[in-house]
């Protein structure tokens, strides 16, 4: 242990922190190698740790542990049909035999298209729909939001309906849906300068308060 | 002055990042402390987790990686607090693969967290009977509709290797249908599945604590009551730390809250650049009608 | 051949899609129990899956390294650190086995065999014989690794991420660093965006930057500092929960419910055959 009670291995990591932040932080200047080398880095080290999380979380115990299981649990030959599946989805990367994916891909998209259509219709369609037509509500203010709320729902599907020529009275009622559209996308937009900010401000919590504070200074 | 109009709409980019740099880092140097307080969408979702009777289950699904550490981690770990301190029992999966490692963090800080005088803050907490985390699997849907049958068959073991069927948890709670309330922590948009093929299914009520990048298009979902409560970004964490008393817990400014001053600075310049540059746009605008005008 | 190419995939994808569709519908036992084996199914199949998407990407780096494409070195470091962050997964924080050592030893010659391939093949045609004891060696390797020292771990999961292991510690400190900087570039670049680019020419465009600009102030604490406006007790907060509860929700509620319909649609064009795009290119 050294230096402000740190663990010598926190520091060096601290430190690796740093410069692989300093090293992708380089790219705001302009590009160039050693962000190149960064994101490569980055890359081989998501690849890495996606195999590991990968296998020991769900192929191990999924796949070839029911097949070589712990002392009195049973064995589980039915999970050859899976892993035969999951081995042709893999078997994309060959072309000859790329044929075979389709039909992984089939179970799985066509499975997932079957389990979806009854769950969105009654778990996402039905309820909005009933809380856009609910009643206006007690008192004015209430009245005034769900009005607000029926008409801006209802012009923006009328934007979206692209069955019909946008003249006229639709025009006009499809004017308004845009305008709707643009203040939820400037709500959108507000939001995203918030979620961007953030993720900076956190790495600059780190730089000066673990790499600088702690690491180099030895405070607190 | 027509020449400064132009300069200035041109303005090096490099200006412009080093202010923002400046708006950042000044304010985590020296701290302004700007107060705020709840919203309603936040306290929704507090109050809903206060609600819940000691002993109950809350599922917490950290599916969030490290690109969104700010605005979420810092939610896990108050959410994780609030549940030990009222005695609620959490378990805790990821359904992204860069999330086990962060909750696992996130779960030991808590667990080993200590009071002025150095004691357990939540002493004798035991996993598989107080808590259990489950760690990752991927599939999404596939792992929400198999925890609707059965925990311990969609996760024979947790996260440390032990088996879950022999559990007293898992026992007293096999399956999604017999927890109390589900929090989904997420930063890709996996609450709009959890909403049709958990909560929805099963009948839970549930809460979303996300990124700001997808707060806007949960509105729907809190405005129909289908999502209890919504913490959306920084700010709606840092909201979550005043009102589970973080301050206390930790004896220092959470992370969340630390980063409102900087937050709010940066927002600041961006709304003024914004508002000067479409002034020295128009400013322009007219320059260059009088010149056509001229000809 | 063609049967099992085109119209086998389809009548699965059909199969598949009723199935499961009906499930929804029929409280039985027996139809638990299909749901109960598709998930287990789906799970084991979308590790397959992500397996797939690393085995893409380690192909298309070797691919360049291969052929000498430019900027072949920086995929020599991406090989190289997926080599080393998969094995160090390996060793977790307790004390290792010897069949990974054994199985490391297998992967390590035949790691430097396919490196003496790589470096003579052009000078020299035989060297093409290495190749197949390359592919021994590692079969063994990985059957050890993967197979057999889980098998003596006594667990099949997660003794990876333990704090002091050498996993942990590249996690931390390595992959949640780049990973949480690569996104906070995007920061600069939207105020920069917000600089230069955005302007009200339209009523459209208008409403779009002054809501945004609400939205701004009024999700932030200096939205509560700058006070309530006078005469009134509204402030930007409240201005800015007005907005995203009802003309946003509004919005974003039109815009989903053509999502969740067109989801839908979608669904049905998979289930009767309509949609095959997801089976990929090629006859």
């Amino acid at each position: 242990m050294s230096h402000a009670g740190l663990p010598i291995g926190e520091i060096i990591g601290f430190w690796a922190s740093a410069a692989m932040t300093l090293i992708i932080l380089s790219f705001i200047y302009k590009d160039n190698p050693v962000y190149k080398f960064g994101e490569h880095l980055f890359l081989g080290t998501a690849l890495g740790y996606s195999w590991c999380i990968c296998y020991y979380n769900d192929i191990y115990p999924n796949a070839i542990g029911p097949l070589f299981p712990r002392h009195g649990e049973p064995r589980n030959y039915l999970v050859l049909i899976p892993i035969v599946l999951a081995i042709f989805i893999m078997l994309r990367m060959v072309p000859s035999l790329a044929h075979l994916s389709r039909m992984s891909f089939a179970v799985l998209i066509g499975g997932y298209a079957g389990l979806a259509v009854p769950a969105v219709i009654m778990a996402n369609f039905l309820p909005q729909i009933t809380s856009t037509m609910g009643a206006l509500g007690p008192d004015w203010a209430t009245a005034i939001n769900r009005l607000v709320l029926l008409i801006g729902v209802f012009t923006t599907l009328i934007f979206f309906f692209f069955s019909l020529e946008h003249r006229g009275v639709v025009g006009r009622i499809s004017r308004v849906g845009v305008l709707f559209i643009m203040v939820g996308f400037g709500a959108s937009f507000g939001y995203t300068v918030m979620a961007r900010v953030s993720l900076l401000i956190g790495r600059l919590q780190f730089l000066i308060q673990d790499w600088v504070m702690r690491a180099i200074l030895g405070r607190g | 002055m027509r020449s400064a109009v132009t300069a200035l709409l041109n303005v090096d980019r490099r200006i412009i990042y080093t202010i923002v740099l400046l708006c950042v880092a000044l304010p985590l140097l020296f701290p302004l402390k700007i107060k705020f307080s709840p919203t309603r969408e936040v306290r929704d979702a507090y109050d809903d987790i206060q609600a819940l009777e000691p002993g109950s289950v809350v599922l917490i699904s950290c599916d969030y990686g490290p690109a969104s550490m700010p605005e979420t981690h810092p939610m896990f770990i108050a959410l994780l607090h609030q549940c030990f301190r009222l005695k609620l029992r959490p378990i805790i999966l990821t359904l992204v693969p860069d999330g086990p490692g962060l909750a696992l963090r996130g779960l030991r800080s808590v667990l080993e967290a200590r009071d002025e005088q150095g004691n357990l803050l939540y002493p004798d907490l035991k996993p598989g009977v107080d808590y259990s985390y489950l760690g990752y699997k991927p599939g999404g849907q596939a792992v929400m509709l198999g925890i609707g049958q059965s925990f311990t068959v969609t996760f024979p073991q947790d996260y440390a290797g032990d088996s879950t069927s022999q559990q007293p948890l898992f026992k007293e709670v096999p399956a999604l249908g017999d927890v109390a309330y589900i929090f989904d922590i997420a930063s890709v948009g996996l609450p709009e599945f959890w909403l049709p093929y958990a909560a929805a299914r099963e009948k839970k009520p549930m809460s979303v604590s996300c990124t700001a990048v997808s707060v806007a298009q949960y509105y729907p979902y809190y405005a129909s009551r289908q999502f209890h409560g919504l913490v959306g970004g920084m700010k709606g964490t840092a909201e979550y730390e005043l009102l589970t008393g973080m301050e206390q817990i930790l004896r220092r400014v959470p992370d969340a809250t630390r980063g409102m001053d900087a937050q709010s600075l940066v927002h600041i310049f961006i709304v003024l650049s914004i508002v000067i540059a479409n002034v020295l746009f128009f400013i322009d605008r007219r320059y260059k009608l009088a010149d056509r005008r001229t000809g | 051949m063609v049967f099992l190419k085109r119209q086998l995939p389809v009548i699965l994808a059909f199969v598949a899609g009723i199935v499961l569709w009906a499930q929804f519908y029929i409280p039985s036992k027996a139809s638990q129990q299909v749901l109960e084996v598709f998930t287990r199914w789906a799970i084991i199949m979308s590790g397959g899956a992500l397996v797939l998407g690393l085995l893409s990407s380690v192909h298309y780096h070797w691919t360049k390294v291969a052929l000498r494409k430019p900027g072949f070195g920086f995929s020599i470091v991406t090989l190289l650190t997926f080599g080393f962050v998969a094995i160090s997964g390996w060793f977790p924080a307790k004390p290792v086995s010897w069949s990974l050592w054994v199985s490391l030893v297998f992967l390590g010659i035949a790691a430097l065999l396919c490196i003496a391939y790589l470096v003579r093949r052009s000078r020299d045609p035989s060297a093409a014989r290495l190749l197949p004891v390359a592919g021994l060696l590692a079969a063994l390797g990985l059957l050890g690794a993967l197979v057999i020292y889980p098998m003596q771990l006594k667990m099949f999961t997660t003794q990876t991420i333990q704090p002091g292991s050498l996993f942990d510690w590249i996690f931390l400190h390595v992959f949640v660093a780049l990973d949480a900087t690569m996104f906070s570039l995007l920061a600069f670049f939207i105020a920069s965006a917000a600089f230069r680019a955005f302007r009200a020419r339209t009523p459209e465009a208008t409403a779009l930057l002054i809501a945004g600009c609400i939205v701004m102030l009024g999700r932030v604490p200096v939205g509560e500092w700058l006070g309530k406006i006078p005469h009134t007790q509204i402030d930007l907060p409240a201005i800015a929960s007005w907005i995203l509860n009802n003309p946003n929700a509004a919005a974003q509620r039109g815009i989903l419910l053509g999502v969740i319909l067109s989801q839908v649609a979608i669904s049905l064009r998979i289930i009767f055959g309509i949609e095959r795009t997801y089976m990929g290119g090629g006859d």
